[in-house]
């Protein structure tokens, strides 16, 4: 019981640093011409992905908080609660859907936690600058999220059965 | 374990598309806009026409006006979204800067509907 604990702790430890080291090294990449400006590919939503079947939600909510503190302190407050509410909605759509049964693989999953986390930046920019300009920010965002979420989603996939053998405790949930 | 990916996916993502598509089109098909609206905080600070090279400063964001077309031209924000979003000129289109809490949005046929049925 207690080994148990152990390993959850641990196994969320480093699930967070997993997180901030893919949020750093993203920031460092520049952004592809066809992407719209400032948008990442969200390789820190894998750690928290896995997180999301294999921890309980609030294990989960705890990556999403702690990899927000990093980016306050390397971005900013603007980017900290972008960061917060996008991480907020798409840790809750990657809880339901990893753990229900809804008939979406991997690359649904990814694609519709990418565009959580695009309704949580646009609605802390919309309460920023109450404007209606950023609607138009939402066509390729969302054009965005499919491609992100794709290759999150399959990078997920690929990797979710060596991380399940390194970490093999009691599946949550049951 | 769940699939990599199944026909709700592929529904989805072709929903999604379509969608953006749309979207994309019915902004990019706008006519070109003759005035814009900046505003800090939500509150309209200037309203600019397009046909007249200007430059202004709200809030750190130089905001540029040449050629009909609008772009950022310098910001104090850390992440540069505003500068790297291009130049804007079509009705509805808009570039934002959330940490400096700044929008620029073309104004449409919609805004200048009241004027033509006042007048």
């Amino acid at each position: 019981m207690r080994n148990e604990k152990i390993k959850r702790i641990t196994f969320t430890a480093l699930m967070t640093a997993f997180a901030v080291v893919l949020s750093f090294v993203e920031s460092l990449l520049p952004t592809a011409y066809f992407m719209p400006p400032g948008s990442k590919i969200g390789l820190s939503n894998i750690p928290v992905m896995f997180s999301a079947s294999k921890l309980s939600a609030h294990e989960t909510m705890l990556i999403v908080v702690a990899k927000s503190v990093f980016v306050f302190i390397t971005r900013g407050a603007t980017a900290f609660f972008m960061s917060l509410a996008g991480g907020f909605l798409s840790a809750v759509c990657m809880l339901i859907m990893l753990r229900k049964t809804t008939g979406f693989g991997f690359v649904g999953i990814g694609v519709l936690s990418a565009i959580c986390h695009n309704i949580g930046q646009l609605a802390v920019s919309f309460f920023l600058v109450q404007s209606s300009a950023i609607i138009g920010y939402a066509p390729i965002m969302l054009i965005t999220a499919v491609i992100t979420g794709f290759l999150t989603g399959t990078v997920l996939r690929l990797t979710m059965p060596y991380f399940s053998r390194l970490f093999s405790f009691k599946e949550m949930g049951k | 374990m769940k699939k990599l990916i199944t026909k709700k996916d592929f529904v989805l993502v072709i929903i999604v598309l379509v969608v953006s598509l749309a979207g994309l089109i019915l902004v990019n098909s706008a006519d070109k806009g003759k005035t814009a609206t900046i505003k800090v905080d939500g509150e309209v600070v200037e309203t600019l026409s397009l046909n007249e090279d200007t430059l202004v400063e709200f809030n750190g964001v130089v905001v540029t006006c040449e050629n009909g077309e609008i772009y950022v031209k310098e910001s104090t924000c850390t992440d540069k979204v505003c500068m790297r979003s291009g130049e804007i000129s079509k009705s509805g289109e808009g570039i934002i800067c959330a940490p400096n809490r700044v929008s620029i949005e073309i104004d449409g046929k919609n805004t200048d509907l009241p004027d033509a049925m006042t007048g």
